[in-house]
């Protein structure tokens, strides 16, 4: 008889820790999931909820610099902040944003209409922060993040045969066994994304909590310190007034000396100060950074970069995370392999509790109300986005997105907990899972 | 395409090939899995030669891809039950036993949860202040320092679960705080 990979009792073990943490992830890990993998295809979601805006492959630095111009001259309020948002191929429209609005600009950079792109930052919001206050939104979607990693990891100890099963999937079976093939199988093929997409998700959400750690001990509670290393610092601020920045000079040069760089955004920073400067981001060829900062004075003088594309591995590797968890390093493709993925994974948590609920009813544990309930999470998600989108539609850019969601999801949980018998579920049926 | 580059895909995909075949095989063999593994290895490294991280992650998701269609395969191609199933019980999981606890559990989600990241920003701030003595730069530090939150959360919160004894866990946060304590002697 050949002795076991792990030993049983630490298999019993495993896949008691992974069902806790897949308890307590739940349905938020599920909407996470379904929601980043909707995320995927943000831009092309911006392009479909706002047709009709004027679409370019380039726009001049002279168009870019009257738009700033006419931007800055009609603020009601100063804005720290100035993003020119450059077209690129999977959005091919210019675009100004400022802490007051945002604006979209014809070719020749005069102002066009106003964006209007709620749903699609409805849908980033709620993948990003659960729709909850920023630094705790973000700070849960990070935890679930690393209770992702959690669950491969356990997932793991807990299934020893997987990698030996890995292209049994028994999917007309019953009794549980399709489902958990389906489960198993989907995990172990999508590991390697799964890790990526829950290391990177869990990066970004705990960053917050963890540089606030950093920075407490440290760097005497300042912040922005701890990421100046990696990102490159800002100036020290000047509010005298100064004159508009030179942005078509900066664009210029990017032009003249970087024409292998796909210029996407124009920052300024405190623009109409003395202490004003100039960034614009730039896409690298075959790389997973999601670009280089090229710096700039006021005037439009290059100042340097921050090299995250040849500085410190550390540097290449956290300005790397976020196309890493978005897919935007390689076109249309990686997109769509990226959505596959996605399904995938969301697929995984949502039979990953039926499994568990198929086996607490295989021990005489009959909770029809607990399976409805997974079920109103497990298909009252998607019906709720699709819901809010529809009203995008109909209703129009105001419309109240996340009361939509969220309060569909809520009745859509009553009901199912008030009558279990609605979703076909009863006392004693048998769960999704068999 | 890089001709190196479709070199590596079509290595990593040539491995999930011989995995597919080597798993479909009556009988272990270490050869095939060897075979299959070293391709994709091999099909990863090339990637990585020719286009760094970039390169690794577009091979890695060819390779996904292949295994996607393949299990795609399987799905259709899967026998159909020759009736009911067996009611399987499976003993790993004794919930039906187990008394409910709400205080236990309510405790081992704090200590997971709130003692699992705070023991593990603790390591982090220690690990930190460890690589900056080491002469690591600032940048270089600070960056393992996010990354090192999520990976040392998610480790400890596998072990904490698996841990039988609260003395254990405690053991454990314990282990894993240490690290803090130069770093906040030293201050760095």
């Amino acid at each position: 008889m050949t002795k076991p990979i792990i030993d049983p009792a630490t298999v019993k073990r495993g896949l008691g820790a992974h069902a806790a943490i897949g308890l307590i992830g739940g349905a938020l890990l599920y909407i996470v999931c379904l929601s980043g993998t909707l995320l995927v295809l943000y831009e092309e979601w911006q392009g479909f909820e706002q047709r009709g805006v004027p679409e370019m492959g380039a726009i001049s630095p002279a168009a870019a610099q009257r738009a700033v111009e006419t931007v800055l001259a009609g603020e009601t309020t100063p804005t720290t902040h100035l993003y020119v948002h450059l077209p690129v191929a999977e959005l091919p429209r210019a675009t100004v944003t400022t802490d007051n609005r945002a604006v979209h600009l014809n070719p020749d950079g005069t102002l066009a209409m106003a964006e209007e792109i709620a749903w699609s930052d409805f849908l980033y919001a709620l993948h990003y922060t659960l729709n909850l206050p920023n630094v705790a939104g973000i700070s849960i979607v990070g935890a679930l993040g690393a209770m992702m990693l959690a669950l491969a990891i356990t997932g793991l100890i807990a299934h020893p045969k997987i990698f030996r099963d890995a292209f049994r999937l028994r999917s007309r079976s019953t009794g549980g066994v399709a489902l958990a093939d389906w489960h198993n199988r989907l995990s172990v093929w999508t590991l390697p994304f799964s890790l990526a997409i829950a290391l990177t998700g869990a990066i970004i959400g705990l960053a917050s909590l963890a540089v606030y750690g950093v920075a407490a001990v440290s760097y005497d509670g300042d912040m922005e310190a701890v990421y100046a290393p990696i990102f490159g610092d800002e100036p020290a601020p000047d509010a005298r007034p100064g004159p508009v920045p030179d942005v078509a000079a900066a664009l210029l040069h990017m032009q003249a000396n970087y024409p292998q760089v796909a210029v996407t955004y124009v920052v300024l920073h405190d623009p109409g100060t003395a202490g004003q400067h100039v960034q614009i981001v730039g896409a690298h060829d075959r790389r997973l950074i999601f670009g280089e900062y090229y710096l700039f004075s006021a005037a439009g003088q290059f100042t340097g970069t921050a090299r995250l594309a040849d500085g410190e591995i550390g540097q290449q590797a956290a300005a790397s995370i976020y196309n890493l968890h978005f897919g935007n390093y390689g076109g249309l493709w990686v997109k769509i392999a990226y959505v596959v993925f996605g399904l995938a994974l969301t697929v995984v948590c949502a039979t990953g509790t039926y499994l568990w609920l198929g086996k607490r009813r295989r021990r005489g544990m009959h909770e029809p109300r607990l399976a409805a309930m997974w079920d109103a999470v497990v298909w009252g998600s998607p019906l709720a986005l699709a819901l809010t989108l529809v009203a995008r539609l109909v209703l129009g850019n105001e419309a109240p997105f996340v009361a939509i969601f969220w309060i569909g999801l809520v009745v859509a949980l009553a009901i199912a907990g008030w009558q279990p018998h609605w979703l076909g579920r009863r006392a004693g049926s048998a769960t999704a899972a068999g | 395409m890089d001709g190196t580059l479709l070199a590596g895909m079509v290595a990593a995909m040539g491995g999930i090939g011989v995995l597919r075949w080597s798993w479909w095989l009556g009988h272990r063999s270490r050869a095939a899995n060897l075979g299959g593994w070293g391709l994709l290895l091999a099909g990863c490294w090339i990637g990585g030669w020719v286009a760094g991280a970039w390169g690794v992650a577009v091979v890695s998701l060819v390779a996904m891809a292949l295994a996607a269609v393949l299990l795609g395969w399987a799905a259709a191609t899967a026998p159909a039950a020759r009736g009911k199933a067996a009611d399987r019980r499976n003993k790993a999981l004794s919930l039906a036993a187990e008394p409910p606890r709400p205080g236990g559990r309510v405790l081992t989600f704090a200590v997971v949860v709130v003692g699992g990241f705070a023991a593990a920003l603790a390591l982090t701030i220690g690990l930190r202040a460890g690589a900056i003595a080491l002469g690591w730069s600032a940048a270089n530090a600070n960056a393992a320092a996010l990354m090192c939150v999520p990976l040392a959360w998610s480790v400890l919160a596998t072990v904490l679960l698996m841990t039988r004894s609260r003395r254990a866990q405690a053991i454990a946060l314990a282990v894993c705080s240490l690290p803090l304590l130069p770093a906040l002697i030293t201050g760095s």
